[in-house]
């Protein structure tokens, strides 16, 4: 839709008004990385402790739709991968307790504010491989 | 679905009410309105912030965005009750009930306040029909649900619950200004619903969504409130 050039001006300092926000909302993800780890110590010390996978989706849920409005596309596709997942489960295990483990420290790689090519490779990757895994659960 | 754009005039008169419990997200979308130059807008930090607002507002909103996953009051069952006119009115009602004062036994044998009982009545019934257009005019106002979940059934709840659009995260300027622009240009039509719903965000759940977002069958426990969820 192509609004008036006016409009037009104003939605493009918007856009970059919102990646000056971009810094106050990286320090906010770092909060909730915390906040995944305090849950997932909860389930290394209780698998079936359902209110801490409550939880922990919850804040999935959060960063995969928040990350992406701040232009954070690769935390956001990260934490879809790790929501999946999540879902897709229906006995958690110690091996399945690592790989939530993995997601997390990828999510944390793709808050980076500046990420290599060999990085973003990565990440690609791992994407492809927590999709295959969800659809085999 | 074609829809003229808004003009910079049309965008500087509206009024937005947007309901989003998440701090970071309230942030992002004041910034967004300000920078559009929208002069009136109204954040609400929940379901009840928004009823609340919507009570106690002297100009209605033109559109309200509203968050599905919000405590205690979700985006699916706020739209709910705004559609119905539930919690939407000053619950002083109570007062304007003529019966009250003709029942006591005082009044009704004292001419003047016969007198004034009768007008009492007149006024209430002016106020009822006042209250009736106004609660009226709040469940017609166009919503836009956004949500970062896009399957179809929440789409579909959303759609059944009275709103008027479904907006899937991320958000930006332009995709919301859109959405705005179709909901206003097309009043009293749910939006592409097509649109959401390709095969690879269906995922549907036996018994459909109502807004709740605990996983599968397991039975209700504890999950964050607001404050507690990092933002």
């Amino acid at each position: 839709m192509q609004f008036d050039p006016e409009l037009e001006r104003r939605l493009q300092k918007a856009e970059e008004a919102i990646q000056a926000l971009k810094p106050e909302f990286a320090k906010s993800m770092e909060t909730d990385l915390r906040a995944i780890d305090d849950m997932l110590a909860r389930l290394d010390i209780d698998e079936n402790d359902n209110d801490a996978l409550d939880r922990l989706s919850a804040l999935i849920h959060e960063l995969k739709g928040n990350a992406g409005s701040f232009d954070f596309p690769l935390v956001s596709m990260i934490a879809e991968c790790f929501q999946a997942l999540l879902r897709a489960l229906n006995r958690l295990n110690k091996q399945l307790l690592g790989i939530l483990r993995d997601h997390r420290n990828t999510l944390e790689i793709a808050m980076k504010p500046a990420l290599s090519k060999d990085e973003r490779t990565h990440l690609n990757e791992f994407v492809q491989l927590s999709r295959h895994l969800s659809a085999r659960l | 679905m074609a829809a003229d754009p808004l003009n910079v005039q049309e965008v500087a008169d509206l009024h937005i009410l947007v309901v989003e419990d998440n701090q970071n997200m309230r942030t992002l979308m004041n910034t967004m309105v300000r920078m559009l130059g929208v002069e009136n807008y109204t954040q609400a930090i929940n379901g009840q912030d928004a009823l609340g607002a919507l009570q106690v507002a002297t100009d209605l909103p033109d559109v309200i965005l509203i968050d599905i996953k919000m405590e205690p009051v979700n985006g699916i069952e706020l739209t709910r009750r705004i559609r119905h006119g539930d919690d939407v009115l000053p619950s002083a009602t109570d007062n304007d009930d003529g019966d009250d004062k003709t029942s006591d036994d005082d009044t009704k044998n004292d001419e003047e306040d016969v007198v004034e009982v009768e007008e009492d009545a007149e006024w209430s019934e002016k106020r009822k029909t006042a209250m009736n257009e106004r609660q009226l005019a709040i469940s017609k106002i166009p919503i836009i649900i956004f949500s970062a979940y896009s399957e179809v059934d929440r789409v579909v709840a959303a759609r059944d619950a009275g709103a008027n659009d479904f907006l899937a995260k991320p958000l930006s300027p332009r995709i919301v200004l859109e959405h705005i622009t179709m909901v206003l240009r097309n009043p009293g039509e749910f939006i592409e619903l097509e649109a959401y719903t390709g095969p690879d965000r269906r995922r549907d759940r036996p018994g459909g969504f109502d807004g709740d977002d605990r996983r599968g069958d397991a039975p209700p426990t504890e999950t964050p409130s607001a404050d507690e969820k990092a933002c």
